[in-house]
């Protein structure tokens, strides 16, 4: 993985995607592996882009962390505000994803660093 | 006759470029075809497993040859593709990944219900959290979940973005799911450690093979393992201050030593340190700190040994982090303040009992053998002779270092520091699991440098057949070690069928008894009921319920205040009962039998792995 413009793509697919499944209540193998891909890569994709990292399975390794930090924090936080709702946490986590990717193309404009 | 004998090729012969091609090609998928073997092999053993003729060996007992052809083809594979010329890191990692599906996916292709009775109590705090918007930090049982709902807010989050009425279908993955992150992350951690590939992925097979404790399952352990072993892995690359391996003064000196490994007073620059953006070092750090957060609000035992791991790694020099043990210190106790204040009145009494009595906290976790089945036996000898070989592999490992003038300070500081704990408390029973678990993958790497203590060492075939031989040998352990409990981890259809229609259909406030806690119980609406397992109860009481079990019953469940009291008896309890022999072998069994004859316990569900009976408070005595 390099730091290029194909990680905030991805991620902003992926929360795209994400949202589409949701909304509009797709079957459950779709809807599964779509939310579930979110969930595990989305929000940490871009943001991790902008470390600059060159060891693939570093990056991997970091994107994952970082997205269940995110979601685990997110999801946390509504649930000890006593303000649960898996709707409000997935359209945080998908603004967090896409104001990361959109930062990564502001800081990173194009190919490697 | 004619015979053709077979000379070799002048040097200036070129074969034809359609045999050059085709040897290439075969050259290039020969590593691949013990993999798609071996896969092939372990998808046909999945067909027609008979489950209900499983014997005390566990899982193990009713897996057809091709499973097992399966994972030594595997092994051989991986070691082939490890030393394979020239190196490619893609195919061990495919190998290895293998392994892992073969190894933690089987039960969850084969099993119908979700496997483990802990995981089915973790899917009940997600349903509490989905029917409640909020957990409940003051809750009389499980309190410890709502005072740490990190993984389990998490667990309801994933399962309403995907449409589930409950976590039973995501619990049911997560063994395959967490063991993949482990696998990577320790890659990772081995490839910090160490620059010789043989021992990067001898680590990753040998903490694959060696890791029985079963960790792996929906809990918040499982990811805040995970965390834990990124966050050290951070620290160790990107904010290292010495080389992870320091290089032995000789003739050898105690003092030379801790110097050696404590570093100079002012950090030096070393051949290890990365460099990294300071824009990167801040987004790590950052990283770092949310990480921890996320670790201190999910899990009770891990913050300690990140603080322990920091801790040290900082003293000693290995990372450049200073003031993070004291912000982890500062979180930890501040979560614990104001968020697990319950769960520590609670519980204050056998946390402080258990510091300082090293033996009694390690005798908690040993399962007493005196009265287990012969199956049993041999799984839990299994379990440990597993445990000792990796320690004993660590031990040649270091000391095979050593004569090499090596010290793997790093790994060695990593690998020791989760045996403090044994000191701090006793983790309901399971310390020596926990301090295996967090101890296994610096034990893996110092194992396989056992194996390969330089990279001039062991680089032939008899290396390759050796590191083979001995993590075949201790995958075979592993399977009877990770699945020998399988006859009381795994539940039937009809037992879960059971417990859905007892926590639908008991009204709120009754008493849940049942032989012991293995089958699938407190995941839906959990909070409604109060539970009691008989094994939980003194010896005394055992004794007077396997004696004479209708009045023994009644009089643990008779209270006029309660809507109702169950007892539920499952196929699972009765394996766990006739196992462990903690209580008489048929106990369970008999106990069925006097209840459904005694007019004051009305049968209310019969299944043929599961019964429950409704105590009759008007019945005459």
């Amino acid at each position: 993985m390099t730091r290029d413009w194909r990680l905030p793509a991805v991620a902003i697919g992926l929360a795209i995607a994400a949202g589409a499944v949701t909304i509009w209540d797709s079957p459950a193998p779709w809807r599964h592996a779509v939310v579930l891909a979110f969930l595990a890569i989305g929000p940490g994709l871009a943001l991790v882009g902008l470390l600059g990292l060159d060891d693939p399975l570093e990056e991997l390794m970091m994107i994952v962390g970082a997205s269940l930090v995110l979601d685990l924090l997110v999801a946390e936080a509504l649930v000890l505000g006593s303000v649960w709702s898996a709707d409000v946490c997935m359209q945080l986590l998908m603004a967090i994803a896409i104001g990361g990717a959109v930062a990564h193309m502001r800081l990173v404009p194009g190919g490697e660093p | 006759m004619n015979v053709k004998t077979a000379t070799p090729a002048p040097s200036w012969y070129s074969p034809p470029r359609r045999t050059r091609a085709r040897s290439a090609a075969v050259q290039r998928s020969a590593p691949v075809l013990p993999l798609a073997v071996a896969v092939a092999l372990w998808v046909e053993s999945l067909d027609g497993v008979e489950l209900d003729a499983m014997t005390d060996l566990g899982l193990v007992s009713v897996l057809p040859p091709e499973y097992f052809l399966a994972l030594g083809v595997l092994t051989a594979g991986f070691f082939a593709a490890v030393f394979a010329r020239p190196t490619s890191e893609r195919l061990p990692a495919a190998y290895a990944t293998a392994l892992v599906l073969v190894l933690h996916a089987t039960p969850a292709i084969l099993y119908e219900t979700l496997r483990y009775p802990w995981a089915w109590k973790h899917v009940g705090i997600v349903d509490y959290i989905q029917r409640h918007g909020a957990v409940d930090t003051g809750a009389d049982f499980l309190t410890a979940y709502h005072d740490w709902p990190g993984f389990f807010s998490l667990g309801a989050l994933a399962t309403e973005a995907t449409g589930e009425s409950n976590a039973l279908a995501i619990a049911s993955w997560s063994p395959p799911f967490f063991e993949l992150l482990f696998l990577g992350i320790v890659v990772l951690l081995a490839r910090t450690l160490s620059s010789d590939r043989r021992v990067v992925w001898t680590t990753a097979w040998l903490f694959l093979v060696a890791n029985w404790v079963g960790q792996d399952y929906f809990a918040p352990q499982a990811l805040a393992y995970f965390l834990y072993l990124l966050i050290v892995a951070v620290a160790l690359r990107s904010f290292t201050v010495r080389p992870h391996t320091v290089l032995i003064p000789m003739p050898l000196r105690f003092a030379s030593v801790v110097s050696l490994v404590r570093g100079p007073r002012r950090p030096a620059r070393s051949r290890g340190r990365r460099r990294l953006r300071t824009e990167a070092r801040v987004g790590l750090a950052a990283f770092i700190v949310l990480a921890g957060a996320a670790v201190v609000s999910s899990h009770q035992l891990t913050p300690l040994l990140l603080i322990l791991a920091i801790g040290a790694l900082v003293h000693f020099r290995q990372t450049e982090l200073p003031g993070l043990t004291l912000l982890l210190v500062v979180m930890t106790t501040a979560w614990v303040a104001l968020m697990a204040r319950p769960f520590l009145e609670g519980n204050l009494y056998w946390i402080v009992d258990s510091i300082g009595s090293p033996t009694g906290n390690a005798d908690e976790t040993l399962l007493n053998l005196d009265e287990a089945s012969s199956g049993l036996v041999f799984v839990s000898t299994v379990d440990r002779v597993l445990t000792a070989t990796v320690l004993a592999l660590a031990a040649l490992g270091i000391a095979r270092r050593i004569r090499r003038g090596r010290l793997d300070a790093s790994a060695l500081m990593l690998a020791a520091l989760p045996g403090v704990l044994l000191l701090a408390t006793s983790y309901g029973g399971e310390i020596l699991f926990r301090i295996y678990f967090f101890a296994l993958p610096f034990l893996a790497l110092l194992g396989a440098y056992a194996l390969f203590p330089s990279p001039r060492a062991g680089g032939g075939t008899r290396a390759a057949v050796l590191a083979a031989g001995a993590c075949g040998l201790l995958l075979a352990g592993s399977c009877f070690a990770y699945f020998g409990k399988e006859r009381f981890h795994h539940f039937t259809d009809d037992e879960v069928r059971a417990s859905r229609w007892l926590s639908d259909t008991a009204p709120a406030g009754s008493l849940l008894v049942s032989g012991t806690f293995d089958y699938p119980w407190a995941w839906r609406n959990y909070e409604r009921f109060e539970y009691l397992a008989l094994d939980g109860e003194s010896a005394d009481v055992r004794r007077r319920a396997a004696r004479s079990p209708v009045e023994t019953l009644r009089a643990l469940m008779y209270d006029d205040r309660r809507p109702g009291a169950y007892l539920v008896i499952t196929r699972s309890q009765e394996a766990r009962v006739d196992m462990t022999g903690v209580m008489r072998r048929g106990t369970l069994q008999r106990m069925e039998r006097a209840l459904a004859r005694d007019p004051a316990f009305i049968e209310v569900l019969r299944g043929p792995h599961a019964s429950i009976f409704r105590l009759d408070p008007g019945a005459p005595r």
